[in-house]
């Protein structure tokens, strides 16, 4: 079975291309917010096997996103998805214990690549 | 207060690889290949950089953003309105009607693929300096050129403030489309960081 997955990104267009992409993966897009704030409401509501984290978001960063969510739910999956590769960044995730980091632009075989080295199978 | 010219080298290498990483990225996003025309950069007072821009009439879809305070800088990213269309089209075309239905799909598009680009040379300075820079979401205008960095430039004081304006232009034959890259630093709070950074 697929995982059930909530999209945090602000951008709609990349909203609509992320979940095309899981949906082909055989993943269920739960949800799909555009802020920090809407993803912590979310969360609790759909308990998501997944979340799809984008970092800047119009109200709170997705790293502080991210810590909050891990304060709710420390076993909560997180895969951080950003235009941002500083390598800071991508170690301030991992430290938070993100899954993993994708740097966007990627198409549907990097993600399925992603999902599958953080030991998350397709359907 | 100036940038020692040694660290001017620096910033402008760090753009030129930067610019190289964005057009990449752009040329991911719309499977086609964008070559870099032209990448300066240069000290000038904000009041002279508006003037600087005001020759061109024409429409262009812009998106901007601001880092946050302890790497400030804005940075703009602007195309025609017929290169935007174009870049649109490009990297919507394989997904679903459910996104090339969508309202003002231009102007999130541009949005979007800005964010992206803009990360490439945001994330080459950032490396460099050891930081972490989270841009903000990017506002979408759509005008002249002028008119859209008047707006980016309202933080910055004309007559005192001297910034360090690197602009770059890509181009892409195939989609007969070009963008326009600017990155504004205050000089001021560039010296600073170098320091900081004794890179």
């Amino acid at each position: 079975m697929g995982y059930r997955i909530l999209i945090v990104d602000d951008s709609p267009v990349l909203r609509i291309m992320l979940s095309e992409m899981l949906q082909e993966l055989g993943h269920e897009v739960v949800a799909e917010v555009d802020s920090g704030n809407a993803a912590l409401e979310a969360y609790p509501k759909h308990k998501p096997d997944l979340v799809c984290l984008d970092v800047s978001l119009p109200d709170i960063n997705g790293l502080e996103v991210l810590q909050r969510l891990r304060r709710s739910d420390p076993h909560a999956k997180v895969l951080i998805v950003t235009g941002n590769d500083q390598k800071t960044l991508e170690s301030k995730a991992l430290s938070l214990r993100a899954i993993g980091v994708l740097h966007k632009p990627f198409d549907a075989s990097e993600l399925g690549e992603m999902l599958q080295r953080a030991g998350i199978k397709k359907a | 207060m100036n940038l020692k010219p040694r660290d001017m080298e620096t910033f402008t290498a760090l753009i030129e690889e930067g610019v190289s990483r964005s057009a990449e990225a752009l040329a991911k996003m719309s499977r086609t290949e964008w070559g870099v025309m032209s990448a300066s950069t240069k000290e000038i007072p904000a009041v002279r950089l508006l003037s600087w821009f005001e020759r061109s009439k024409i429409q262009h879809v812009a998106a901007s953003f601001e880092s946050d305070e302890d790497f400030p800088m804005e940075m703009i990213l602007l195309f025609s309105e017929k290169g935007a269309r174009s870049v649109t089209d490009a990297v919507t075309k394989p997904f679903s009607e459910r996104l090339t239905r969508m309202n003002d799909l231009m102007r999130l598009t541009i949005g979007e693929v800005s964010n992206i680009v803009a990360h490439g040379v945001i994330g080459s300075l950032a490396d460099k300096f050891d930081q972490t820079v989270i841009l903000s979401v990017p506002q979408v205008r759509v005008g002249p050129k002028a008119e859209i960095l008047a707006k980016s430039l309202e933080r910055y004081d004309g007559r005192n403030d001297v910034i360090l304006l690197s602009h770059v232009d890509m181009f892409s034959e195939n989609l007969a489309a070009e963008c326009s890259m600017v990155l504004v630093v205050n000089e001021a709070a560039l010296v600073e960081l170098f320091a900081a950074a004794s890179v």
